[in-house]
């Protein structure tokens, strides 16, 4: 089997959106995708013309980029060019805008700030050049999070004393539970998003769904992988019904990856935190546990800014699925890629990043 | 504190493009490029009929001249497929090729940072010469500087070429109908050099797809009238067609299913979340011919070395005007927009 053409076969596709529409009949339902990557695929292949006009599709925050809080780019930059630490970092954080710059620009002041493609990449340089401070920022939802636990534990093995990370670490569930509480978005059920399901496992959302009484249904990122979760959470919704479905079986299971939570439990402790956007949200975060305090940039420096959000921005509402990026009157005008005001143009996984990339 | 030059003012997109119009362009005015092809055509014919004429030679027409340059930065220096010296010949002979013009000189300019090995700067130089062999180009002067250590990358090189226009291209022609052909599987280049960066965590394949195509493309002028060509480097197949269609009366849509893509390329670029459409290539044209010579021209490309893999990928069509739009494998339509700076792996 191609994991990649088998799961963009369009006459599969045709056949699902039929499945679709008839279990969707007359009623109107909104749906949220809660990843990032899934919206990039939903713009990406225009599903939007594959659905019904009367099912919604609405995107989620689950782009880790777009929540990180504007303070977070501050901090790094503070680190870059008033500590002189190494910066590494996911390339997707190199141009989202800070209070008074973003990264790329604290390059051209003379930052160095190095994308990479794991964290491990951060640690070799450490023990490399042990005079050198080095911070890693560890940005993500429960995907990336163990990768990162794993290096804060091998730093510790090695005894690497000039390596720290930057944590701003977030949970789907309590984001996904502040959503349901406060009612203004509106969703009849969600797709929840097939990388952090793949660690955290469906289990997760089993109390939920029950409290909610809310269906969710785990979804992959090829088109069919998509459609067809969609399928499962209409008749859900269709059915009255508010069951916790995978449709992404090839990746996710119901108990997770159990390797990857006990690095998590064993690094890393849950905290209430702040989400750009969507504010402070109970159990939403992660710290960095005590015993690993040496690890933790913002205890090992002494971090000052002065941050403040981008006037007009309406991130907040689109990541809450209130606003679409078409509401936003800066939208394609003063906030584009290549000068964003806000994180969700920045990111591969924004919904107006991927609204202005994909538009007609 | 004043705006800054950021590495996406060279990533080839529309940063670029706004760096070139809003500084270049603005201060060289009325001294600055006419167009910002590839190349500039150049008419001697003043000078050269002067020329003629004292010599006592008649009825012979001027020649028309084709310039072009072109610097090389990239790192890692030396890739499977090719290092910088391959591509600063390659580079700036398909320039010239695409204008219509055949290469004959080139210029090499290098600037060399104290401490690059003599060892890699022979292996280079060897590339140049056996490319530039290849080509059917002389490399007729050149300058040589060197930078402190920390200054440079190792070496930058400039190339700047001169060729004689055999056919001049003419987009003005193009019309709806039109079919859009392209010499080879896309985004190799880019993609082949994004995986050999520092750290990054697969082993691939792939290699670039760095090839002078001058022979290529002489063969396909000589038979086939061809409109409109681009080698579609920096910004991809993509960027290459946006330019082609902005602000035209019509468009060109893609077919997804016939473009053609490496299984390499394709794995590493959904692996990465970036489009191979938006990738280099080093070693590729994109022709724009009338739809009865389709057939012909790809009989052509696929008897040459660098146009086995040819395709016809789309057609100029009038129902999108100044647009490049994709049909996609699903069935549905995206506009290819152009890409705004340096693409970015994603987080997860």
């Amino acid at each position: 089997m191609n994991l990649l053409n088998d799961f963009r076969n369009a006459k599969l596709a045709r056949k699902l959106s039929a499945a679709i529409a008839d279990a969707v009949g007359d009623r109107t339902f909104s749906i949220m995708e809660v990843c990032g990557g899934q919206t990039h695929t939903i713009y990406k292949y225009k599903l939007r013309e594959m659905l019904p006009p009367n099912l919604r599709l609405v995107s989620g925050p689950g782009c880790p980029v777009c929540v990180t809080p504007i303070e977070y780019i501050d901090k790094a930059v503070f680190l870059g060019l008033e500590e002189g630490a190494s910066i590494f970092t996911f390339g997707d954080l190199m141009r989202v805008p800070g209070t008074t710059m973003s990264l790329e620009k604290a390059v051209a002041e003379g930052a160095d700030v190095q994308p990479v493609y794991s964290p491990f990449q951060s640690l070799e340089f450490a023990k490399a050049n042990p005079c050198q401070q080095v911070v890693f920022l560890g940005i993500g939802f429960e995907t990336t999070l163990p990768g990162i636990g794993l290096v804060i534990l091998e730093a510790q093995k090695a005894g690497v004393e000039n390596f720290s990370v930057l944590l701003s670490a977030k949970r789907v569930p309590p984001v996904l539970e502040a959503l349901l509480s406060s009612g203004s978005a509106e969703i009849a059920g969600f797709i929840t998003p097939g990388h952090v399901t793949s660690i955290i496992g469906t289990k997760a959302y089993d109390a939920l769904c029950c409290t909610y009484n809310v269906p969710m249904v785990v979804g992959g990122f090829e088109p069919l992988d998509l459609l067809g979760a969609i399928l499962d959470l209409v008749r859900e919704l269709a059915g009255e019904r508010s069951g916790n479905l995978n449709a992404y079986k090839r990746a996710v299971s119901w108990e997770g990856n159990v390797k990857a939570q006990r690095v998590i439990d064993e690094v890393f402790i849950e905290k209430d935190d702040e989400l750009r956007g969507l504010g402070m949200i109970p159990k939403a975060g992660y710290g960095i546990r005590e015993a690993f305090a040496q690890f933790d940039a913002d205890r090992r420096f002494e971090i000052v800014t002065d941050s403040h959000e981008p006037k007009g921005c309406i991130c907040g509402e689109i990541l809450c699925g209130i606003k679409g990026p078409s509401d936003c009157p800066m939208f394609g005008k003063a906030c584009t890629p290549d000068s964003p005001v806000g994180s969700c143009m920045v990111s591969a996984e924004g919904a107006c990043n991927a609204a202005f990339l994909y538009k007609d | 504190m004043g705006v800054k030059i950021i590495l996406g003012h060279g990533s080839g997109g529309r940063m670029t493009r706004e760096l070139v119009r809003d500084v270049f362009c603005r201060h060289l005015g009325d001294v600055g490029p006419e167009s910002l092809d590839d190349g500039a055509v150049l008419d001697c014919g003043a000078g050269f009929l002067a020329c003629s004429r004292a010599e006592g030679q008649t009825g012979k027409s001027a020649p028309q001249l084709v310039f072009t340059t072109d610097s090389y930065v990239v790192s890692p220096l030396e890739f499977p497929g090719g290092d910088i010296g391959t591509l600063a010949v390659c580079g700036t002979v398909n320039d010239l090729a695409v204008m219509g013009a055949r290469p004959l000189w080139l210029s090499l300019g290098v600037i060399l940072e104290a401490g690059l090995e003599i060892q890699t700067l022979e292996r280079i130089v060897k590339s140049i010469a056996e490319k530039a062999r290849e080509a059917g180009v002389k490399i007729v002067c050149g300058d040589t500087k060197v930078v402190e250590k920390g200054k440079g990358d190792g070496i930058f090189i400039n190339t700047a070429g001169i060729g004689v226009l055999e056919k001049p291209m003419r987009p003005e022609t193009i019309k709806p109908g039109d079919k859009i052909i392209v010499s080879g599987t896309v985004g190799d280049h880019g993609m082949a050099l994004l995986t050999l960066r520092k750290g990054f965590p697969l082993k691939s394949n792939l290699k670039s797809d760095c090839a002078p195509l001058n022979e290529m493309i002489l063969q396909v002028l000589g038979k086939v009238d061809v409109k409109w060509m681009r080698d579609p480097t920096r910004g991809g197949l993509a960027t290459a067609l946006n330019e082609l269609t902005e602000g035209q009366p019509w468009g060109v849509l893609l077919e997804e299913d016939g473009i053609p893509l490496s299984e390499a390329v394709c794995g590493v670029s959904e692996l990465l979340g970036l489009d191979p459409l938006y990738s280099a290539n080093e070693g590729k044209a994109i022709f724009v011919v009338p739809a009865g010579s389709a057939e012909n021209t790809l009989k052509i490309l696929k008897k040459t070395s660098c146009g086995q893999n040819s395709a016809v990928i789309g057609t100029v069509s009038g129902d999108f005007p100044g647009k490049t739009v994709l049909h996609t494998q699903m069935g549905t339509l995206r506009t290819l927009g152009i890409l705004a700076s340096d693409p970015l792996p994603r987080i997860c």
